[in-house]
């Protein structure tokens, strides 16, 4: 074979092996935090509430200090997950995150309806494609892949709110398999 | 043999392999094995140079900012998808969060940590911003005032609505983004909820400009 043939093949090996580490970096770094995460909550399905990030936080890069996290590493495989949490007067909304870390939906509270007694709150189903006997009425989302994770995040407008979000609003950011 | 060997001239121009045994295993044939696994090294090697180039070929700069748009969406390539997992993992797609990140001044100087800069602005187009600092780790920064971020509640701004936020390691008297005392660090704009305007032109959003001062 001749020197420009081993060459082109040296190169074709060298791109599909960059293209497929590329293309596995995601699913594996993702695939690291959710399983450090899901231990630190006790399990999948279970909501973890994040304190505010400072420089001591390592858990994920780039954390927005005024934001409060609340992490829920989801396993939708055999039962789907609900998702509820109250809304408090700026913004919070709730992301989820698929195994290929794509962010697959995001609502926040300005798209909420409030409910009949007037009050918005947050109430969703996540579950995988074709789930049955999902809650009649519930705002359904299909999961692109069976884990992954949902995000809480309340924005800290005031220092002084920090407690009242964190006691009244965070605290009650919940998921659970159903 | 000693040698200079650049594998792919366009594609991996920043991977260069001195004293390799790559050329010779492909001249002097020492096997297809070695071929295969010099190909498998060289492909893995190459990553985050590759991410780094595709990144700054498909970012949209608004001077010393930079965007994609592309973030946390499923229209993302995998090089973009990469790029965020090791950056910016968890973030929100462009309808919910627009971020920008600068990790130049406006004059396309890296930011140092040994340099005093001052960013001037106004309030951003969106339901709520802030600028908040990172590290070369991307991770927030250590400082006696425990403040990492600047925005609309934090900041005190001028009589016509303005706003100057200095950015250094020393402390200042009003509206100081504290930075590293050396190294490389980097700031991201957040525009929660963007107004729609926003979309019609990314280069257009009215971001700070960043202005280096002195260095030690």
């Amino acid at each position: 074979m001749s020197l420009a043939r081993k060459l082109a093949l040296f190169l074709a090996i060298a791109a599909a092996a960059n293209l497929a580490t590329v293309a596995a970096l995601p699913r594996l770094i993702n695939a690291v935090v959710l399983h450090r995460m899901a231990q630190l909550a006790g399990g999948p399905n279970r909501a973890m509430p994040a304190p505010r990030a400072d420089a001591s936080a390592r858990a994920v890069v780039r954390p927005s200090p005024d934001l409060l996290y609340t992490v829920c590493v989801f396993d939708v495989s055999e039962r789907p997950l609900r998702i509820t949490a109250p809304v408090q007067d700026s913004y919070v909304s709730v992301s989820g995150f698929a195994a290929d870390t794509d962010n697959f939906f995001a609502i926040n509270d300005a798209a909420l309806e409030p409910g009949p007694d007037g009050v918005k709150r947050f109430d969703l189903v996540v579950a995988k494609a074709g789930a049955t006997g999902l809650p009649a009425g519930a705002r359904v989302i299909t999961a692109p892949s069976d884990r992954g994770l949902i995000l809480f995040r309340t924005l800290i407008t005031r220092d002084a709110e920090l407690p009242r979000l964190q006691r009244d609003f965070q605290a009650r950011q919940e998921c659970r398999s159903i | 043999m000693t040698g200079r060997f650049t594998v792919a001239p366009q594609a991996f121009t920043s991977i260069e392999f001195t004293d390799n045994f790559y050329i010779m295993s492909i001249k002097h044939g020492l096997g297809w094995a070695g071929l295969v696994v010099a190909a498998l090294v060289t492909g893995v090697l190459s990553v985050k140079p590759v991410i780094g180039l595709t990144m700054d070929r498909l970012a949209i700069q608004a001077g010393a900012w930079r965007t994609n748009v592309a973030t946390g969406s499923a229209e993302a390539n995998p090089y973009e998808r990469a790029a965020v997992a090791v950056a910016g993992l968890y973030a929100l797609s462009r309808e919910e969060t627009l971020y920008y990140t600068a990790f130049t001044d406006s004059d396309g100087r890296a930011l140092d940590g040994r340099c005093e800069y001052r960013l001037a602005g106004r309030p951003l187009p969106s339901r709520w911003w802030s600028l908040t600092l990172y590290g070369a780790d991307h991770y927030l920064v250590a400082n006696p005032a425990n403040v990492f971020s600047r925005h609309a509640n934090n900041l005190e701004f001028d009589a016509d609505g303005s706003f100057i936020v200095p950015v250094s390691a020393q402390p200042q008297a009003r509206n100081w983004l504290p930075a590293p005392a050396q190294g490389a660090f980097s700031i991201t704009a957040r525009l929660y909820n963007p107004d729609p305007a926003v979309f019609a032109d990314l280069v257009a959003v009215p971001l700070p400009t960043i202005a280096r001062g002195t260095c030690r």
